[in-house]
């Protein structure tokens, strides 16, 4: 948790001092956006076992290329009778979208981007009442509850629309294609998800999420 | 351009409609027990000669009440081992003849699917048997899963 709260603390300290250097560059409209992330809403109305919550924040720093911050937490707990399980963590991204819609095609502040992610996550694996029952009778047992790191890597690609009857209203998608690095190697047990990545059944996966976010302008 | 972009928001949108539809419940279909197979075999000269046994009734140590086998013939059993000991033992009642076989062993327990729950796999470390039917007995395969496999054989005499 201290560590998210550093990595999301330095980067976005890196954005600021960045951010006083840039004022005078010819990009429209320069400000912080701050986006909430729609997907969890979505992904609790298909699993129900799935809570979570995410944020992002992102500054054009140079003309076409945004640093971005995300951020999120996420609680897995999928009820079943033979066993209780659960994940909860924090999860943090830090990275670079590039805007890649000449300046011809381009409608005021909307980009079509393709950009680079690190992901990390610290988060809680919990596991209680494993009851295994065979010939022999019932067995019950549980693993130790285990603070977990992972990380991963991103390649995403989306677009990020202002809307027109709101000004510096933004919405739009992200697809992420994520390689994850570290985070399931685990001597007790290998944890069944990874809060920002997801399950880890897969070292590379595909995710998409939404969001609403909202442009703070600077006072020039 | 705009119209494009716009088009593009609204797709995917609706994409994870549209992908939560091809998504079924999953129930758990493989077979969640991790079973230690034997095969039988009588020494024909120098060759190992695969045997049916007839009668065979299999049960496990202290647990009469419950046959795995009951008089049947047959040329290999499946053994259920158990995380609630490191050692267990199986009879085998051969006609008149009765002899015991103690595995002891390693469990490792793990989470194979939400859907599927937890399973224990299982290395054998050790078997211990007496030998008044049995000639002797070859470990093949240390690593019991929910793979069908061999992992021992049994000589009869």
């Amino acid at each position: 948790m201290r560590i998210m709260l550093r990595y999301f603390l330095s980067s976005l300290l890196i954005i600021i001092v960045i951010a006083g250097r840039a004022q005078d560059q010819n990009s429209t409209n320069q400000g912080i956006r701050f986006g909430i992330d729609l997907s969890p809403v979505v992904i609790l109305a298909f699993d129900p076992e799935r809570v979570g919550i995410g944020a992002s924040l992102d500054y054009e720093f140079k003309p076409n290329i945004f640093a971005v911050v995300e951020g999120g937490w996420l609680d897995y707990h999928p009820d079943h009778q033979s066993y209780s399980y659960q994940i909860s963590g924090f999860y943090t991204l830090v990275g670079a979208d590039y805007n890649v819609l000449k300046n011809d095609n381009r409608v005021k502040n909307d980009i079509l981007f393709v950009g680079l992610r690190y992901g990390a996550s610290s988060f809680n694996q919990k596991v209680d009442n494993i009851t295994i029952s065979n010939y022999w009778g019932n067995y019950i047992g549980n693993f130790e509850n285990e603070q977990l790191f992972g990380q991963w890597a991103e390649i995403t690609g989306g677009i990020k629309a202002e809307l027109y009857f709101a000004k510096n209203v933004f919405v739009g998608w992200t697809l992420r294609a994520k390689i994850l690095i570290s985070g399931k190697d685990n001597e007790v047990l290998e944890p069944y998800i990874i809060p920002g990545y997801g399950k880890t059944e897969k070292n590379f996966r595909f995710g998409i999420s939404w969001f609403i976010a909202y442009r703070i302008p600077f006072k020039k | 351009m705009k119209e494009i972009i716009y088009k593009l928001l609204i797709f995917f949108l609706f994409l994870p409609i549209i992908l939560s539809s091809c998504q079924t419940n999953k129930e758990c279909d493989i077979s969640t027990e991790s079973l230690l197979k034997a095969n039988f075999y009588i020494m024909d000269g120098e060759e190992e000669q695969a045997v049916f046994v007839d009668p065979i009734s299999v049960y496990g140590l202290g647990r009469e009440d419950s046959l795995l086998y009951e008089n049947d013939s047959i040329s290999s059993v499946f053994l259920p081992l158990s995380p609630v000991s490191e050692t267990l033992g199986f009879v085998f009642a051969i006609a008149t003849y009765k002899d015991t076989i103690s595995f002891t062993y390693e469990t490792k327990t793990y989470l194979e699917s939400i859907e599927c729950g937890f399973i224990s796999n299982y290395s054998i470390d050790s078997i211990k048997y007496t030998q008044n039917v049995i000639d002797t007995i070859i470990l093949i395969k240390k690593g019991v899963t929910i793979e069908d496999e061999d992992h021992v054989k049994i000589f009869f005499k």
